[in-house]
């Protein structure tokens, strides 16, 4: 499987936050915590079902919680897509 | 990086034994509020209390919250409308006065007599099925209840597995997270169970019987309480699955305890008479639903920590029924004291209860 960059992770994180929570791409700051864009328990289930897809992964629904900024979901999804480091998350399902 | 999580209920270790987990909460943070900002709460007179206390702490959370999910994926033209169908007139998200009224109709309608001859001729079938050696869970604990609620409620027995993979695809409805393609199997099961009830009370009301369906028909007929198509298919669903998951891992968890603890097993074998208690030690020792859902309906203080209208409240009833001592392992089928801290559940419909996560699935020979 081709691996991901981690700034392609980090460019589509921001799309497809800034798609649900209709806000412009650019005031997405990876620092800031996810909640602050309007990330909340309705809406973070579509992100997380777009963002499974385009990892190909099966992802914890306390996912945005556990890492609650763009940065560190980020790194924390590019170790798990290209370590093959799942043990954390092995059975979520 | 994620930082110390207090919470942390998917992790593999707190899935094969929360109570470490449970029991640093309760020391540390015993109204906790969660990386997902609903409260966990560990401790038993806390969890009493907001159980008790129906007036600012209704049920329904997880309705509540799946339709606000349907709502929004349908704006995106994704159309789960089966889910919250089928979850109208779940009695466990239900609240005073329908709640008070469900239940007194189900009540009227059950019949413990013939309930347990139903139960037992079903145990009697699936020991003598089982042979000498068998998988408790696979072949007695998961047909048990399904054959028993098919059998209640008056459905063909050749209906028997059908019923049970719809019921079971339904039944994570409850389930304490719930992601999109969750949703999808969810809302697929919703739809075959739904079509099935809808011909099954068809035919029910053209011919009425003995059956648990025909009598909550007659009950709401004498009673003239208006009664839809839409709730009375929910109405059913939820009593097909109700008892499902619960005795499974009561069954499961039950025997497996004792063979872990081989002097109280001993202790049954020699006096059948402690049954009742041991079920309810069983219960308490290890609770067949870990977690249940209340939203606070007013801003208010507990023990200290203040909570917000529509907060949610996760409450750990497998926290609260383990008190301290039981960490060191200790059960007792002879202790009466137990039985008043108990947090019960299924048998009465008492408490509503919400699925945690499903611990006890695994299975194993005996």
């Amino acid at each position: 499987m081709k691996p991901v960059e981690l700034d392609e992770i980090i460019t589509f994180l921001k799309q497809v936050i800034a798609r649900e929570t209709k806000l412009d791409v650019n005031k997405i700051e990876v620092d800031q915590h996810l909640g602050v864009f309007g990330l909340d328990s309705i809406n973070s289930v579509y992100v997380l079902q777009q963002l499974e897809d385009f990892l190909q992964l099966e992802l914890s629904p306390l996912l945005f919680w556990d890492y609650p900024t763009i940065k560190s979901l980020s790194i924390h999804l590019y170790q798990l897509k290209n370590n093959g480091n799942e043990q954390a998350l092995g059975s979520i399902r | 990086m994620a930082t110390s999580r207090l919470w942390d209920p998917f992790a593999d270790h707190h899935r094969a034994n929360p109570y470490l987990m449970y029991e640093r909460l309760r020391v540390e943070s015993p109204i906790h509020r969660s990386q997902s900002g609903d409260l966990v709460l560990t401790r038993y007179a806390d969890i009493r209390n907001v159980l008790q206390n129906t007036e600012d702490f209704r049920a329904g959370n997880r309705k509540e919250w799946i339709e606000r999910q349907v709502t929004y994926l349908h704006n995106k033209g994704e159309d789960f409308k089966a889910v919250t169908d089928a979850m109208n007139s779940f009695i466990v998200m239900m609240n005073p006065p329908e709640h008070t009224q469900l239940r007194a109709i189900i009540m009227e309608a059950w019949d413990d007599h013939d309930v347990d001859l139903i139960i037992k001729s079903n145990i009697d079938e699936l020991l003598l099925s089982c042979g000498k050696s068998f998988d408790l869970v696979k072949d007695f604990a998961e047909p048990l209840p399904v054959m028993t609620m098919t059998r209640i409620m008056g459905m063909p027995h050749k209906d028997y597995n059908f019923l049970k993979q719809v019921a079971t695809g339904v039944l994570r409805s409850l389930d304490m997270y719930t992601s999109f393609k969750d949703l999808v199997k969810i809302d697929a099961a919703s739809k075959q169970f739904m079509e099935y009830l809808n011909r099954y009370l068809d035919y029910r009301e053209a011919n009425p019987s003995t059956d648990l369906v025909s009598k909550i028909v007659r009950q709401y007929q004498q009673k003239n309480i208006p009664v839809s198509r839409k709730q009375m298919l929910s109405i059913c669903i939820f009593l097909f699955m109700a008892g499902e998951e619960t005795t499974v891992n009561l069954i499961g968890s039950g025997l497996y305890t004792l063979l872990n603890h081989p002097q109280q097993h001993s202790a049954l074998v020699s006096d059948p008479a402690l049954l009742d208690n041991a079920v309810d030690e069983a219960l308490r020792y290890e609770s067949p639903v870990q977690l249940v859902g209340r939203i606070a309906s007013r801003d208010l203080e507990l023990n200290g920590v203040a909570i917000k209208k529509e907060d949610t409240l996760t409450l750990s009833l497998g926290a609260a029924n383990r008190i301290r001592k039981c960490l060191l392992n200790q059960i007792n089928l002879t202790s009466i004291e137990m039985q008043s801290t108990t947090l019960p559940l299924v048998p009465a419909f008492t408490f509503a209860w919400d699925r945690g996560w499903q611990r006890n699935s695994g299975s194993w020979r005996c």
